[in-house]
């Protein structure tokens, strides 16, 4: 029984570290050589715990190739837009000017309900207001609305843009201070020191704190249980 | 491209691991076949006592190796072994002399059928 809790933690370690090599891609939308690494680490990770008399190697070999393989694989399709359009694709649009590209859509077995309902999922219902519709290499759906039906955005209604500043940012959570965004403000200890102080609360007794780089703060204490 | 950096890192780490998991499978093998050659040998010529002794070493040899051999190996493989040996002391001697020929035989099948699965591609 040691031997399954040590071997368990030894995977879920090693898959950890795979997971966290391969990078934040591999965590949300996958390309087809991330699905198909994900779907064999997790089956080899398995293979140890479930099975005593399997050599640990049995695990660890294949997932540090699969990781090699799709690191190396990434690198590739970084330096050569060649090697990534084998790899993984290319973007293809099945919207223009608004009406549907059915042979396209054909060729990517995409019925007419899959494609209505990804264009629900960016909150459009009516296919002819979308100028531009691609689906990407990794399955979803980036569109372009017409003009007409688009969002005005300031710079359209000439409003004038507020001042640059940055934008409301966590400096403290749960009584930790986040250096690089009190940086980001250009803020120091100091400064906090003084807000702390302005707020009558020492930071062990902050949930969170919020502030740009005018000065304006939010603090939200912790509740005392 | 740091990830790249650990990646070459990761082949090297394989590369290193297939190398050493490979001399040791082959050198076991090797030295395993070569005591049970010396020990069916040695009981044709009526020397009981070295036959038992190389036995004896063999097993040793062989418990040593059997925790890194099962880094790479199935266990149910490398007790298989084990088993065979342990019981070949009981057959040296005037009187079981096919008896040992023929445990030795398995024996030897049993660590050239760990030594393919390990090195067969398919």
């Amino acid at each position: 029984m040691l031997v399954l809790v040590l071997r368990t933690l030894m995977i879920y370690l090693l898959t950890v570290a795979a997971m966290r090599l391969m990078g934040k891609r591999q965590l949300g939308e996958l390309q087809p050589s991330e699905l198909v690494s994900t779907i064999l680490i997790s089956n080899l990770a398995s293979i140890s715990i479930e099975s005593p008399e399997v050599p640990l190697a049995a695990s660890l070999a294949p997932v540090c190739l699969i990781v090699v393989l799709e690191l190396f694989s990434s690198a590739l399709c970084y330096l050569s837009p060649a090697a990534a359009k084998l790899l993984s694709g290319t973007p293809v649009a099945v919207i223009r000017g608004g009406k549907i590209d059915q042979k396209t859509l054909r060729e990517l077995r995409f019925s007419a309900s899959d494609l209505l309902e990804a264009l629900r999922g960016k909150d459009i219902f009516d296919p002819s207001e979308v100028n531009y519709a691609l689906v990407e290499t990794n399955g979803t759906l980036s569109v372009s609305r017409m003009q007409q039906k688009d969002t005005p955005t300031r710079e359209d209604m000439n409003v004038p843009p507020q001042e640059t500043r940055t934008p409301m940012v966590p400096l403290i959570i749960d009584g930790r201070v986040l250096a690089d965004n009190l940086a980001w403000c250009g803020r120091n200890e100091k400064w906090l020191d003084k807000v702390l102080r302005q707020n009558k609360c020492s930071l062990r007794q902050v949930l969170l704190l919020l502030g740009d780089d005018s000065g304006q703060v939010q603090l939200v204490k912790k509740e005392s249980r | 491209m740091k990830r790249v950096r650990a990646a070459f890192g990761l082949l090297a780490f394989l590369v290193a691991l297939i190398v050493t998991s490979s001399i040791l499978v082959q050198s076991t093998n090797d030295a395993l076949l070569n005591d049970l050659e010396r020990i069916g040998a040695l009981n044709a010529a009526g020397d009981y006592e070295a036959a038992q002794s190389v036995i004896e070493e063999m097993n040793g040899f062989f418990s040593h190796r059997e925790h890194w051999m099962a880094l790479f190996i199935k266990r149910d493989y490398l007790s298989g072994i084990a088993m065979c040996l342990g019981g070949l002391s009981a057959y040296v001697g005037p009187d079981n002399q096919q008896d040992l020929q023929s445990e030795l035989g398995k024996a030897r099948t049993q660590i050239l059928m760990t030594g393919h699965l390990f090195f067969s591609m398919l």
